[in-house]
């Protein structure tokens, strides 16, 4: 196969790594934890997104669900994000090694924002021999990793561990250094060879203005902050959250911690719609939070600047146009003396027809996203930057096939089910306990052990096949091995086929089988039943910056 | 102490393969249906796996299409489907009365015989049949459908001496496969073929077709078709002229070598077989150089060669290859074209009891030429019952509307015993149900190795399904035979077919062992088989590349190449050779109601090399007519670059019923006889393709 092709059956085969926005070698790692390697394993993650045991925690998972099990109706997804959280646990390495660094430029760099984004940028373009420097406005580095993810979710010794790692390479930081305009930065351009700016979206979308005006209505983010950092852990007897995302579960799970009597989240789409983790809403449940859909927020009624109630109204997708609209005479009124509102953010600063060595990163790129898209645009900027200061592109594509391997897998490990996660018990559940309590080694390897491999790559040489169907026999897919009766790849290396029209067609022997990598399952019984050796199995390295 | 639930039984592979592989089915002892069936993974030949036949053979078993009970057929003869069913004994009765008839009123040569391969065991084949028909005094039937010539020309030549099989292959340097699609036809022979080339070994292909054979090997030579024995004496011609022919082992171990070299083998110059074959001279000139100097050298040929009008002297040529360098010094080289000379060495005397026959002296009807004694208005007595199993006459005999012309014939009354519904059923007065493999017992004797098998029964019959075997016991029991020998068991007809003193191969073999293996192998390395210390088994013990069998019907006594086609057969209007080989995924017209196999070769297809197809405006797809003066049959074109000019290759014995007008290519050819043997010449028919 010449390169365009091994791209696309790179992709079409490992669609979990190309789910993932910073271009995980997730079979690669998995393939090491089976293998009792958690070294490698973390290793692989640490080069690909940089933050193992934070990402193994509140990674908002992508891959799961392009996992080639739940995608191809084989059971659930393989538990990619939890294994990489045992990657980090057993993992022995004191000092976590940068891959393929190059030699020490007298390029000069600064970052402004130390969150996910700035730091993955800063450890990037470390390992293309710049010098990065990172200014970030608050006490401390880390973003929405301090300031919004709650303890019980990511403890806050995990955090400092994985960013000093980030920092040992050799980057230079200024705390307490805020940007707030353009200007600013234009002249920080002027003294670095380039700047990127990754300072996130810390503006929050508000209601109107008597949402804004009163003391008892506030920002889901600042909630957090001030309960996490300062330690001003006021909360109302009957809090509203209103929102769907991420931040919303953090803050209803968060209030309930804090003593709140009654934790009712409102959104305004349905349970479907809700951007969250799996099992959050069921853990919140479970905490004795509600979750009420298809609501908005309407008015506050207020007495004297507290809060007595609010009104919302339910909602509904129009037959129309598919919008979301009210449903008339629907409006209702929930007591509640405590509103967090958990509805997004913006940019905090606009910037326009910037100079030619100003990059943007993360979610001030994205708008408000996830950790791991923040973490793959900012790679990509860094490959940006290095183009744009070095005139040539560090990184080509390129794959590498390894022939005399073995899978060491058998096919009744695709029947292995889903190792649960264990959770702390309800009544221990504390304002910091982590509820998540983590794979042990046993259940590690279990877990690694249902990935197919993807990245094994099963094939039939056609001229050394004699059609005797025992492969036919074993498939335990359906249409894992295809009769076609042609096949032909296009210039841009994919591969179209043609299926045997039975009663219709030359038939099988003027056709032939082909293996679909998009449906084999990588079990082996082919290659263990054919009798000629027609059936060949190699192993397909993606190359990537970090590899 | 709970029973298992699941029981293995050992079968044999019944079908009409020289792999005659070893399977084992598991039942379900608590319904008594076998749930799975597999490759012996323990047999060194069948190494566990089967082939794309085999292994639906269930399907076949449980199949919608079976016949089940006994049929008559109510409307007329020829029409799809209009039968009754009725209770064995109906049937039975009917039969038996026709025969007493006939034979009263015309003599028991007016009751013929017609059976073939459907299954080979031995019992099946011709066990309990032949003591019936014995009894009867019934014409005989000349089974010399397949390999008549093939097997003539290798007793005329060796004696009845078979080569080293194919287990012997990976000990070999340089293995030719001579007209023979393995990858289809003899699958087992691939991994052999495999290790040989990890060895080192060369493998060559030599067939006019392209094939998935072919391109499995090494080196793929296509001669026009009925040339083989040209390039054959070409390569002698070269050997000798480089004088590397091993003149010591022609000396002692053949006769007439001398001459034969001397005035023979010189006019076969690399010119004179370039022309003939349309193969260049340097590929006939390394073809020779590489074969002779080989060490082991093994040549496969296979019963392809032997369809042509030239065929028996062309596997003759061939298998005198190895005589000319000497490689039958090794016991793992030389040729094999099969081993059923020896394998099928039994006692026919106690097998067959053709004491039965008394004073009686039976005629006999060529099978190949059913259609010329159905339709011979002179034949007398003329044949008035034909019974029809193990075969499907009306697809599988050459020059088939003649043969369904005589099928159509009122005044015949017509016994088809088979499995399914078949194309002949539809002539047939009385259809019987038989049974599979799996519902009786049965030995086994291979032509592609040495190892016999015992097949045992594994299920129930289905429906009023009867083995061969049992239909002839009922047979005689009706007809009023007293004799024992129609009640004599399976087991005992087998265990008297294993006798070490009349077949050498016997020696070790028992009935005890292969029940317990289901297979054992023959004894090979019997002093009896070293032909090289005892010389071979003809009149003089040497191989006769002088033979007076040939002298005697006219062939002359030597090697030679004749040409298949006499110049007035060449005619413009019928300019192209058509070949119709076994196909993928039929064993003869066995497994055609299997769904999955009929599936992948639903329509009747046409190899047509490009340069023929672009001259007739003939695109991929296209339905074509084939047609010549003898008849005409459909088929969609396969357009192939690598097929050569001037020859098609269509499908063997393709069901009728499934082609546009009713018949296969069988349509296209003559009842003529081969050279030798007084076999068929299913491919040497010229004919016309034209778009539809």
């Amino acid at each position: 196969m010449d390169k365009s092709e091994l791209r696309h059956w790179y992709d079409d085969s490992v669609p979990c790594r190309s789910a993932c926005p910073a271009d995980t070698d997730i079979p690669g790692y998995l393939e090491a934890i089976y293998h009792d390697d958690y070294e490698l394993a973390y290793n692989i993650n640490f080069n690909d997104n940089f933050f193992p045991e934070i990402l193994g925690r509140v990674c908002s998972r992508p891959c799961e669900k392009a996992c080639r099990h739940s995608a191809g109706n084989n059971g659930d997804s393989v538990s990619i994000c939890f294994s990489k959280r045992a990657a980090g646990k057993y993992s022995t390495t004191k000092k976590p090694r940068l891959r393929n660094t190059q030699k020490e430029t007298n390029k000069n760099i600064l970052i402004i924002g130390g969150g996910v984004a700035g730091l993955a940028a800063a450890a990037e373009l470390r390992r293309h021999g710049h010098k990065v420097t990172i200014y970030e406005k608050h006490k401390s580095l880390g973003g929405m990793l301090n300031q919004g993810i709650p303890v019980f979710r990511l403890p806050r010794q995990i955090i400092e561990k994985e960013i000093k790692q980030i920092i040992d390479l050799g980057i230079k930081i200024k705390l307490n250094t805020s940007i707030s305009n353009q200007n600013e930065i234009e002249q920080l351009a002027k003294q670095f060879d380039a700047v990127v700016c990754a300072m996130g979206t810390l503006k929050p979308n508000i209601l109107d203005t008597q949402f804004k005006k009163n003391l008892y209505v506030e920002d889901g983010l600042d909630f957090l902050l001030r309960v996490n950092e300062k330690n001003e852990k006021y909360v109302g007897k009957n809090v509203i959250v209103i929102g769907g995302g991420y931040t919303s579960m953090d803050c209803a799970r968060t209030a309930i911690r804090l003593g709140a009597k009654t934790v009712k989240t409102f959104y305004r789409r349905k349970e479907g719609d809700l951007e969250i983790l799996p099992g959050e809403l069921e853990e919140l449940v479970n905490e004795k939070g509600k979750m009420i859909f298809s609501a908005r927020p309407f008015n506050l009624v207020e007495n004297d600047g507290r809060l007595k109630y609010i009104e919302l109204v339910k909602t509904k997708t129009s037959n129309i146009n598919s919008k979301l609209i009210d449903i008339p005479n629907s409006k209702f009124k929930i007591k509640t003396d405590h509103i967090i509102l958990a509805i997004g953010q913006k940019q905090e600063i606009k910037i326009k027809n910037p100079s030619e060595n100003i990059f943007y990163a993360g979610d001030f790129k994205l708008g408000a996203s996830t950790l791991i898209n923040a973490i793959g645009d900012a790679k990509k900027t860094a490959a940006d930057v290095n183009k744009f200061l070095m005139k040539k592109n560090f990184y080509k594509e390129n794959y590498s096939i390894h022939k005399k391997v073995k899978t060491n897998r058998s096919l009744e490990k695709n029947y292995i089910p889903i190792t649960k996660m264990q959770l702390r018990d309800l009544s221990k559940r504390t304002f910091k306990a982590e509820v998540e309590l983590g794979f042990n080694k046993a259940e590690s390897k279990k877990e690694a052990s249902r990935c197919y491999l993807c990245h094994y790559k099963f094939e039939i040489n056609n001229n050394l096949c004699v059609l005797c169907d025992e492969c036919l026999m074993v498939r335990p897919v359906n249409e894992c091995i295809k009769e076609i009766s042609s096949k032909t790849t296009d210039s841009d290396g994919r591969v179209e086929f043609n299926k045997i029209d039975p009663g219709n067609s030359h038939g099988i022997y003027h056709g032939e089988l082909y293996i679909d990598p998009k449906v084999c399952v990588r079990c082996g019984e082919c290659e263990k039943a054919c009798p000629t050796g027609a059936i060949s199995l190699t192993k397909v390295s993606k190359i990537n910056a970090s590899t | 102490m709970r029973q298992p639930k699941f029981k293995n039984i050992n079968v044999t592979c019944p079908h009409d393969c020289p792999d005659t592989c070893s399977l084992v089915v598991t039942v379900d002892k608590t319904t008594g249906k076998a749930i799975k069936l597999k490759g012996n993974d323990k047999h060194p030949i069948t190494k566990g796996f089967l082939c794309n036949k085999v292994n639906h053979y269930l399907d076949l078993v449980y199949n919608k299409n079976r016949v089940m009970y006994p049929h008559v057929r109510i409307g007329p003869k020829g029409q799809k489907g209009k039968f009754k069913r009725v209770s064995w004994d109906y049937a039975l009765k009917l039969i038996v009365k026709n025969l007493n008839e006939n034979i009263k009123k015309y003599g028991p040569d007016s009751i013929q015989p017609y059976s073939y391969s459907g299954t080979l065991g031995m019992l099946g084949y011709w066990g309990m049949s032949e003591r019936f028909w014995n009894k009867v005094g019934a014409a005989r039937l000349g089974r010399t459908i397949c390999i008549a010539a093939a097997s003539t020309a290798g007793i005329y030549t060796y004696g009845a001496a078979c080569g080293p099989a194919i287990d012997e292959v990976p000990k070999n340097d340089y293995i030719i496969l001579w007209g023979t699609n393995v990858a289809s036809t003899h699958v087992h022979m691939v991994p052999f073929l495999e290790e040989a080339k990890k060895n080192g070994a060369k493998v060559v292909c030599i067939d006019p077709r392209e094939t998935r054979t072919s391109i499995m090997s090494d080196w793929h030579l296509q001669p026009k078709p009925g040339t083989d024995s040209a390039l054959a004496l070409g390569m002698m011609n070269e050997i000798v002229k480089n004088n590397l022919h091993d003149k010591s082992f022609l000396k002692k171990h053949t006769s007439g070598s001398e001459d034969f070299i001397k005035n023979e083998l010189p006019k076969y110059t690399l010119s004179y077989v370039s022309k003939i074959t349309g193969l260049k001279q340097a590929d006939i000139k390394k073809l020779a150089n590489e074969y002779s100097k080989a060490k082991r050298s093994y040549i496969r040929p296979n019963y392809g060669l032997n369809r042509h009008r030239n065929g028996g002297m062309m596997t003759r040529t061939i298998m005198l290859l190895p005589a000319i360098t000497g490689a039958w010094k090794y016991k793992e080289s030389g040729c094999f074209v099969g081993s059923i000379e020896e394998m099928w060495n039994v006692d026919l005397k106690k097998l067959q009891r053709p004491d039965l026959l008394k004073d009686k002296k039976p005629r006999s009807i060529n099978m190949v030429q059913i259609g010329n004694a159905l339709n011979d208005k002179k034949l007398n007595p003329p044949i008035k019952h034909l019974f029809v199993w193990n075969s499907d006459v009306a697809n599988c005999t050459p020059d088939s509307s003649n043969v369904r012309k005589g099928l159509k014939r009122k005044d015949i009354f017509t016994v088809v015993h088979d499995t399914f519904w078949t194309d002949s059923c539809m002539y047939a007065d009385v259809v019987l149900p038989a049974d599979t493999q799996l519902e009786h017992t049965d030995l086994h004797a291979p032509y592609g190795h040495y190892y016999f098998s015992l097949t045992e029964q594994a299920i129930k019959p289905l429906g009023e399904s009867k083995s061969n075997q049992d239909l002839f016991r009922e047979l005689a029991k009706y007809m009023g035979y007293k004799e024992k020998c129609f009640k004599e068991s399976d087991e005992s007809m087998i265990k008297n077919m294993i006798d070490s003193k009349h077949n050498p191969l016997f020696k070790g073999v028992t009935y005890e062992k292969l029940k317990k293996n289901g297979w054992v192998k023959g004894d090979v390395n019997n002093p009896r088989r070293n032909y090289l210390k005892k010389g071979w088994p003809t009149k003089d013990k040497k191989i006769q590349i002088y033979s007076e069998d040939t002298k005697n019907i006219g062939l002359g006594a030597y090697p030679s190449y004749t040409e298949e086609f006499k110049k007035s057969e060449i005619k413009k209007k019928y300019p192209i050779q058509i070949l119709s080989p076994a196909t993928h995924q039929f064993i003869g017209n066995s497994f055609v109601p299997v769904e999955r196999l009929r599936k992948m070769a639903s329509r009747p297809t046409i190899e047509v090399s490009s340069v023929d197809a672009k001259k007739r405006k003939i695109k991929d797809g296209d339905l074509c007519k084939v047609f010549n003066d003898v008849g005409e049959t459909f088929a969609h074109a396969i357009i192939k670059d690598s097929m050569l000019e001037g020859v098609a290759s269509t499908q063997k014995q393709y069901r009728g019923s499934l082609v546009k007008n009713g018949l296969n290519a069988n349509a296209l050819n003559s009842q003529e006889l081969t050279d030798m043997g007084d076999g068929p010449i299913f491919y040497t028919v010229m004919a016309q393709i034209t778009k539809v």
